[in-house]
């Protein structure tokens, strides 16, 4: 039988969400305590807009909402039963392949909320804090990009209040490991690829989750992390660390040709 | 500046809380309130839930609390998690919302024991029931803990109850959920 703490932190991943009238009936009545007009709450960011190019990506990735509740179910079940096991070793060899510094990080992935894909996939490459480009492409087909001289924060800074927490997800990942406790749950697959499950409690930033890194190259599969919220998902379809060549560089810059639709507010690398 | 709460990537395409804040703050800006609401709202609906585990008294507290939040923001610390005061604020209301019915209860007005989450999260439900017999001070504890990662000093900075009160209530919280799992346990 899995300890109480193990069953407890299965149960976290399994709170249910709102229903949809209640979360309209909330906005509606802020809406009512306000004097502006009512508007519902828009869910498309907006920085650029990508120009109408000849072969740009507009791909769905909108993911049947059965095969992700599978998935969190197989993660809930995992980390509930999965003896711990394993030694340090394998732990320091994850933390050691996110430790990459002067390299590009190029990460895909989409993110899920409380289990459910958000709609939208998003594609980056950074360059520690000194430049990045973000792309996200939503399932409505259009795509967004960021750019700007300025890191990637990850979630897991979310609640650090350090200047160095927009250094990449691989180096936030490094970082919260390396601050707290982390543990080898088993192996087991995600999306066809053999992955090793680590159970972590980072310190740094007080968040606690199941790190899913592939077997071969040690680097990041998925990530699950609650940090005083409900538990959120990345999965990474792609990361990799590239060398900074001129080629490479220049994937650091927009997409040529693309429009600027808004230009939101200045920009904070070191997050709230 | 950070990306919705949905995704755990914090990218540069939505402004951070704290700009968030400032824009309702000086402008009284829908839009910010807007993000700020779908960013956060799902999070304080869960905590209310969590304490209470009923929907319907959920999706009061959680909407009583983020107004009550949006009405007090001149006296939000800029510094502080706003999620976190959000959660403070949520928690709190709950737990004086359980108060109040269990006065009413001693006056003879009944009220179901278990939460609904007994049955929407089946997939453990001897946890659940053990849960729903904790005490709302002790549940909050254990939630605020275990569910929404908050230390011992966070939680009682949160329910304005010394450190040692929450030491004191979440060990026994889990002596008391031991005990009942145990004899859950023995029984089948």
């Amino acid at each position: 039988m899995p300890t109480l703490e193990k069953r407890l932190f299965a149960a976290s991943l399994r709170l249910p969400h709102p229903d949809e009238d209640a979360e309209q009936r909330a906005w509606e009545a802020i809406v009512d305590m306000g004097t502006w007009p009512a508007r519902p709450p828009q869910r498309t960011p907006t920085l650029r807009r990508g120009p109408d190019l000849s072969a740009p990506r507009r791909r769905r990735w909108a993911r049947p909402a059965a095969a992700i509740a599978a998935v969190g179910l197989t993660v809930a079940v995992g980390v509930t039963v999965a003896p711990f096991r394993g030694g340090p070793s394998l732990v320091d060899r994850a933390t050691a392949a996110l430790n990459r510094p002067g390299l590009i990080e190029h990460v895909r992935l989409v993110s899920k909320s409380e289990g459910q894909d958000v709609g939208q996939e998003t594609e980056y490459w950074s360059l520690e804090d000194k430049q990045s480009r973000v792309r996200t492409a939503l399932v409505t087909g259009d795509w967004y990009e960021s750019v700007g001289p300025y890191g990637i924060c990850s979630a897991l800074s979310r609640r650090s209040s350090t200047a160095n927490s927009c250094v990449g997800t691989g180096e936030a990942i490094r970082q919260a490991l390396e601050s707290g406790e982390a543990r080898v749950l088993g192996d087991g697959v995600v999306e066809g690829r053999e992955v090793t499950r680590i159970a972590f409690a980072a310190k740094n930033i007080d968040a606690s989750g199941v790190y899913e890194v592939d077997r071969e190259t040690m680097l990041p599969v998925r990530l699950t992390a609650t940090m005083g919220g409900p538990p959120t998902t990345e999965e990474y379809s792609i990361f990799e660390y590239l060398p900074a060549t001129d080629d490479n560089l220049a994937l650091l810059q927009g997409s040529p040709g693309a429009a600027e639709v808004a230009v939101g507010h200045a920009q904070s690398p070191s997050g709230p | 500046m950070e990306t919705a709460a949905s995704g755990l990537l914090m990218m540069m395409t939505e402004p951070n809380d704290v700009d968030l804040i400032r824009a309702i703050r000086t402008d009284g800006s829908l839009e910010a309130t807007s993000q700020l609401y779908r960013r956060h709202w799902p999070s304080a609906w869960r905590a209310a839930f969590a304490v209470t585990g009923r929907r319907a008294m959920a999706d009061d507290l959680a909407q009583e609390a983020f107004l009550d939040a949006l009405r007090s923001l001149d006296r939000f610390d800029s510094d502080r998690s706003f999620p976190a005061w959000l959660h403070r604020i949520t928690v709190n209301r709950a737990l004086n919302a359980l108060r109040d019915e269990r006065r009413l209860v001693e006056l003879g007005e009944a009220y179901p024991r278990q939460g609904e989450w007994v049955d929407e999260m089946a997939f453990d439900p001897d946890l659940m029931n053990a849960l729903a017999d904790l005490s709302p001070e002790r549940r909050a504890v254990v939630v605020l803990h275990h569910w929404f990662g908050y230390s011992t000093a966070e939680i009682a900075e949160m329910l304005e109850t010394p450190v040692g009160t929450v030491y004191s209530r979440l060990g026994r919280a889990l002596d008391q959920l031991r005990s009942s799992l145990e004899v859950l346990d023995a029984n089948t």
